[in-house]
């Protein structure tokens, strides 16, 4: 009889103990994120989110991180394997063509009051971000979290002085009729074309100006992954072309092709972009630029901090404007980083009160303030004192913004291997830009 | 009794080699066969749950990549190079070390250091030490290059070969030392009573007593750097363009960039076709050494 009693008791205690835990536990949410300043500016807001929201919404969030560079790998597996593992996947505007069919359209949730408690939207957002983000019928699969653009960033001091000093003028005449053709003008680089780019590229290298402050005129990235064919895309807009036409089909072999590549070819062929920049990337343009050896360069807005702020040697003495125009505008290539739902997940629904919360001012606020750039224009300009770059960027993307189609992510790979042929002049242009149109046609055409 | 004995002892051995032969048959031989399966597909990310059979199509259109081509004869090429640079090296690092020397055992650990760092960590140290305007390793060498731009077109495969050679060449070092550790000291002692001078005993004596361990060595590290991946891709991810793409990257990109694992599966399989006869000369050499 004891033994029973014992053993009721015993059996009581584990159900009440088990009870308590259930009771207090909360769904965990898990949500793939990028390791680096995203993740870190997410750290700093999820225990808010968790701690505010998580108890009346019955779960908390948490991020799953998978290396830097292996983030789309490991996300394949799970796409593949249709695991329910993660309730929400780390994406790009650009990699919905290739990814989009394994995550859950947004608008519904949106616009279902019962789980967008939180009045989340679209508005207030950049509207460049938001479009980025849409996929089949037009439809939003993700919440643009960190936005990311280019800039052409250029020595202020150095600029000035040319705009101001006779003599410099004379060479850089001089220079530009020599190399280009044509005797030139300095001008403003908000006014620039990509000829000024070039002219001031040769202006600001030690071969061509034995004066030049600087070693090398420009920094251009060449190094075979796809940022550098984004990079390079802001040139070929502005002679006219897109990767993809207005039928979307993929267009590369082109007049404006070519000519946008002559641009790039000149910097490597010429040196006016140093060697080692045909493999060089992100940290190799902001070492150079730390360096205060080049001039000039078509970058990325993360590097702002990096490059200008208080602990670089160059502090201050870059200033940004929009990438130079080009004879049919002028374009700054920009895509953002942002999370969706997995379609397989088994907590759609709360992975959809967490996105609706995504959208609102408050999380934009909070993301921005812990070190993120969220698309979300008051935001961004409400702490252009802290971070002139924000207010830059707003400026920038709302006035130039452009962005790849959510296809590009299948064709960038071979984009940027060809492109790299052409302007390191391991292939001739025509024949580069003719491989690149036909493995994109060939590989679009299994999917 | 005997026999059954035998018998017993057989089942044990089976049942402790189980383990490892589960671990193969799971992870080895099903992903193995699973993707030689896929070789015959259209397998991509957006159709991998019902890919379409397409024989050797796969095959034939690698045949006809001339990428794929390029990135094999870039991989053969810097194969033959590096293994002859890192033999001749080895070498002679383990004919000095073969003697006592004050701080030898100091000396050893530091000079096997690089063997025990993984090359894709290397190749992001590399990346940093050949930086053009803030790697001191492109500093201390533009002395001999005259240019810091040490992962420019000019020096790029120059680059790649001395990272591979300071990562790699300790374990060349480490198989001769233990080899030359190993030759008898009469054998060298009579040779001199007989008048050889130092190179007569290391190619008359010496390097015949050792060429087992010599050939096993070079045919391992010239597979090892056949199949080149994490150093390079690190250094410059196969550029510019496709200069420096190995065919261990340009399998990587096929499969992890553009989705395509029908193909990258085809690659996979012809490198490993391509690669067994010397494989097999190398088990077969190490199997007659054991015995």
């Amino acid at each position: 009889m004891k033994k029973i009693l014992l053993v009721v008791c015993v059996l009581a205690t584990l159900l009440l103990s088990f009870a308590a835990v259930f009771a207090q536990d909360l769904y965990t949410l898990r949500m793939v994120y990028w390791p680096g300043p995203e993740s870190d500016a997410m750290e700093k807001v999820l225990p808010y989110f968790n701690e505010t929201y998580g108890k009346d919404l019955g779960f908390k969030v948490e991020m799953e991180l998978f290396g830097r560079d292996q983030v789309f790998l490991k996300q394949e597996a799970l796409m593949a394997a249709q695991s329910p593992d993660v309730d929400l996947f780390y994406t790009a505007s650009r990699w919905l063509g290739k990814y989009g069919m394994f995550m859950e359209p947004l608008d519904d949730y949106l616009a279902d009051p019962e789980i967008n408690t939180f009045g989340g939207s679209t508005d207030g957002w950049i509207k460049a971000t938001i479009d980025g983000m849409r996929f089949t019928e037009n439809k939003l699969y993700g919440v643009p979290l960190d936005l990311s653009a280019h800039f052409l960033y250029y020595r202020a001091d150095l600029i000035d002085q040319l705009l101001s000093d006779e003599a410099w003028k004379e060479t850089y005449r001089a220079l530009s009729k020599e190399h280009l053709g044509v005797e030139m003008e300095p001008k403003d680089p908000n006014e620039w074309t990509w000829d000024d780019y070039l002219a001031a590229s040769f202006f600001f290298t030690k071969q061509y100006n034995p004066d030049s402050p600087t070693e090398y005129g420009n920094f251009t990235h060449g190094k075979v992954m796809g940022p550098t064919a984004f990079l390079w895309t802001n040139c070929y807009w502005g002679f006219g072309g897109d990767w993809f036409d207005a039928e979307g089909k993929v267009s590369f072999d082109n007049e404006a092709a070519v000519k946008a590549l002559e641009i790039w070819k000149t910097s490597f062929g010429k040196g006016l972009t140093p060697p080692s920049s045909v493999t060089g990337e992100f940290s190799e343009d902001n070492e150079a630029l730390r360096a205060g050896q080049v001039a000039l360069t078509v970058h990325w807005n993360a590097a702002y901090p990096m490059v200008n702020g208080e602990d670089s040697p160059m502090a201050g003495k870059y200033k940004v404007v929009a990438p130079p125009a080009g004879p049919e505008g002028r374009f700054a290539y920009n895509h953002t980083l942002g999370v969706g739902i997995n379609k397989f997940s088994e907590h759609k629904e709360e992975a959809a009160r967490w996105i609706s919360w995504l959208f609102t001012e408050e999380f934009a606020k909070l993301y921005a303030e812990a070190g993120g750039i969220p698309p979300y224009t008051s935001v961004l300009a409400s702490m252009s004192d802290a971070r002139p770059d924000f207010g830059d960027m707003v400026e920038i993307v709302e006035k130039y913004g452009r962005n790849l189609p959510a296809t590009a992510g299948i064709i960038e790979d071979m984009a940027c291997q060809d492109l790299s042929n052409a302007w390191t002049d391991a292939a001739p242009i025509e024949e580069s830009l003719k491989n690149l149109q036909k493995n994109s046609e060939d590989e679009l055409a299994n999917w | 009794m005997r026999r059954t004995n035998m018998k017993y002892r057989k089942r044990i051995g089976f049942l402790l080699i189980l383990p490892l032969l589960l671990w193969l048959v799971c992870f080895a031989l099903v992903p193995m066969l699973y993707g030689l399966r896929l070789s015959f597909f259209n397998a991509r990310i957006n159709n991998l749950n019902d890919p379409a059979f397409i024989g050797f199509q796969n095959y034939i259109r690698l045949f006809q990549d001339s990428d794929f081509i390029k990135s094999l004869l870039w991989s053969l090429r810097f194969a033959v190079v590096s293994t002859v640079i890192q033999m001749i090296l080895g070498m002679i690092i383990a004919q000095l070390f073969n003697r006592n020397f004050p701080g030898k055992g100091v000396a050893l650990t530091l000079y096997l250091l690089p063997m025990v760092i993984s090359p894709f960590l290397m190749g992001t140290m590399f990346r940093l030490l050949f930086n053009e305007f803030v790697g001191p390793l492109a500093y201390l060498m533009s002395g001999i290059t005259g240019t810091t731009a040490l992962l420019g077109m000019q020096f790029v495969n120059t680059t790649l070969l001395s990272a591979d050679a300071t990562n790699r060449t300790p374990f060349v070092f480490i198989n001769v030392y233990s080899a030359l550790q190993g030759v008898s000291q009469e054998l060298i002692e009579a040779a001199k009573v007989d008048g050889a001078n130092a190179f007569q005993r290391t190619v008359h004596v010496t390097l015949p007593l050792i060429s087992s361990i010599l050939w096993v060595t070079f045919l391992e590290k010239l597979l090892a750097s056949f199949l080149i991946f994490e150093l390079v891709f690190a250094l410059t991810a196969g550029g510019p363009g496709s200069m420096t793409q190995s065919a261990s990257i340009y399998i990587y990109r096929r499969a992890f960039q553009r989705s395509d694992y029908g193909m990258a599966n085809a690659a996979s399989f012809t490198l490993a076709l391509m690669l067994l006869i010397p494989s097999f000369y190398l088990v077969r050499k190490m199997l007659r050494n054991r015995k």
